[in-house]
């Protein structure tokens, strides 16, 4: 749609290549990862033995139920937060802190309330100091992109909640972060605007090639998107079990009415409820 | 009928200033009877007639304008002294806990010292000049400003700052891009409300330590049994007060239209 230039199929899943050739591009690598929560009541053990993996350019969701940990690991790996036991790398480095190499959209609404929809879109440009006319370009290609050019000098209280989180995910894409981490984006969008939001992101990451770490609870949403599903469980949070997603590298919509959709949904939800 | 009754259901804003005005209204009018029919000593409580023809007369003559001046004079130097200390300390102790600890347990003490008592050492220290009763408005507002100024810096949300960070920004960056535009609508009316302490303030330096100003001519007008005198002196402090207010909340609304809610 917005974007035409199309990068060979690199995307799908490395199920089936060497070990080696697995270990050279992995870009987020946690092992026996630990996330305890004390408090005065005592100890709550929010992560245990979590094992995880995400290889660059991949675009990985995480499924679970609600407060199994799944916030809890996002900002972990954007270096919000720390585990208190365990490794956890990017790039064979341990993550000591945020950076704009990570870019992050959360749960909640966090543009920034005093910034029109273009100044928020532009705000990781400016702090980078990039020139005026370069960054512009930038922040135009995505306005077209999230379809919000006319509201462009709009503060965030004219939008709908939709259009935040669209202008949410464009300030995050607007700084090319090699890792894109998102935390249930779509949660409160209606179905319609939800697909679409879909595709979009589905669409922008086959060109932009970010590794995408996606949280959601709709595991329709997550088939349709990930190359590779993380299911996770609760108490205490762990990743029970990876599954990968073989349907055609190019989503579209239709596809979410295929016997092999429906089969891989049945897959997910019977793990999650087993 | 019910609807007036069904919890925050709104009403037309021409209906809520008609109803504001009747409350005013209501208040002189009653004051205008007790005083006129008698039923309060006019000596005791002047007619409002009286009073308004008392403040007209006064700013004719330019009496209460000198008195106001000094008193407006006194305000700004007091506050906008307490300020520019209290506000980057405020924003420390908000966005660094170790500063907070340094900075806010003084503060909450000294807050609780009642600044009346502190006016005769303050009179020791430096006279009744006018370096007395910039200190008192001073001491009134300052160490309370730092907590509140405090309090809005903590309550820019932690996922806002978080964002910034994931963005490319750290430490002072962030609050100067995030943290301070973010808590500015809320700073404001902390200022707000901090000039209306500042009039408290001024008038008890000025009713104990001075020889001019709003409060010093309440004052010599007791000394002189001039209710009158003493009830356009009150009314005025609260208008100035009230008009202040109002600029600022306009002032509000044009720097901060992104501002949510109203
Ligand atoms: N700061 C904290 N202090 C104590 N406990 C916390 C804290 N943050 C999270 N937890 C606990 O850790 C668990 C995981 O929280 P998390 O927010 O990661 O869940 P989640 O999987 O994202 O849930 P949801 O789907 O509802 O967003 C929860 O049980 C929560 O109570
Ligand atoms: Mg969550």
């Amino acid at each position: 749609m917005f974007f035409k230039r199309r990068e060979k199929n690199n995307g799908c899943s490395t199920a089936g290549r060497p070990i080696s050739a697995q270990l050279a591009n992995v870009k987020i690598w946690g092992h026996q990862i630990e996330k305890v929560y004390s408090s005065k009541k005592g100890e709550y053990h929010a992560l245990e033995g979590l094992d995880f993996e995400v290889l660059d350019n991949d675009f990985v969701c995480i499924v679970g139920p609600s407060g199994c940990g799944k916030s809890t690991l996002l900002r972990m790996i954007a270096g919000l937060d720390f585990p208190t036991g365990g490794v956890l790398m990017i790039d064979n480095r341990e993550i000591t802190g945020p950076g704009a190499d990570r870019g992050m959209v959360f749960q909640t609404y966090t543009l920034f309330p005093w910034m029109t929809v273009a100044e928020n879109i532009g705000y990781g440009l400016r702090l980078k100091r990039m020139k005026k006319e370069e960054s512009e370009k930038i922040i135009q290609k995505y306005l077209k992109a999230i379809g919000l050019e006319k509201f462009r000098d709009a503060y965030p209280k004219e939008l709908s909640g939709g259009m935040k989180q669209r202008v949410a995910i464009a300030r995050a894409l607007a700084n090319s972060p090699e890792v894109l981490l998102m935390d249930e984006p779509f949660g409160a969008l209606d179905p319609q605007t939800k697909s679409q939001m879909q595709l979009l992101l589905r669409e922008i990451w086959q060109v932009e090639k970010p590794t995408v770490i996606f949280v959601t609870h709709d595991i329709d949403e997550a088939v349709f998107l990930a190359n590779k599903i993380c299911i996770m469980s609760a108490n205490p949070g762990k990743i029970i079990k990876e599954q990968p997603v073989h349907l055609p590298y190019e989503r579209i919509l239709e596809l979410k009415d295929t016997p092999e959709f429906f089969e891989l949904r049945k897959k997910v939800n019977a793990c999650i409820k087993g | 009928m019910k609807k007036l009754f069904s919890i925050r259901h709104p009403i037309p804003s021409k209906a809520y200033a008609c109803l504001a005005v009747f409350v005013f209204v209501f208040l002189v009018l009653t004051w205008y009877f007790v005083s006129s029919m008698g039923i309060v000593k006019e000596l005791f409580m002047p007619s409002p007639v009286k009073v308004v023809r008392y403040i007209a007369a006064e700013l004719v003559s330019g009496g209460m304008l000198s008195d106001m001046w000094i008193s407006i004079y006194r305000i700004m130097m007091g506050f906008l002294l307490a300020a520019v200390l209290a506000i980057p300390l405020g924003i420390l102790a908000g966005s660094f806990p170790w500063m907070e600890a340094l900075i806010a347990p003084v503060c909450e003490f000294v807050r609780y010292m009642p600044v009346p008592a502190f006016v005769p050492l303050v009179m020791i220290w430096s006279g009744i000049g006018e370096a007395a009763k910039i200190i008192i408005i001073f001491l009134g507002t300052f160490f309370q400003m730092v907590l509140m100024i405090a309090d809005d810096a903590r309550s820019v949300s932690d996922d806002l700052l978080a964002s910034s960070y994931t963005l490319g920004a750290r430490g002072s960056v962030a609050i100067r891009t995030v943290l301070i535009p973010a808590m500015l609508p809320r700073m404001m009316d902390t200022v707000r409300m901090m000039i209306g302490w500042a009039w408290t303030y001024l008038v008890v330096a000025e009713l104990i330590a001075a020889d001019s100003g709003l409060g010093y001519s309440i004052l010599k007008a007791q000394r002189y049994v001039k209710t009158e005198a003493i009830f356009a002196g009150i009314l005025v402090i609260g208008l100035l007060g009230l008009i202040t207010d109002r600029i600022l909340v306009l002032i509000n609304k044009k720097l901060f239209p992104w501002a949510e809610g109203e």
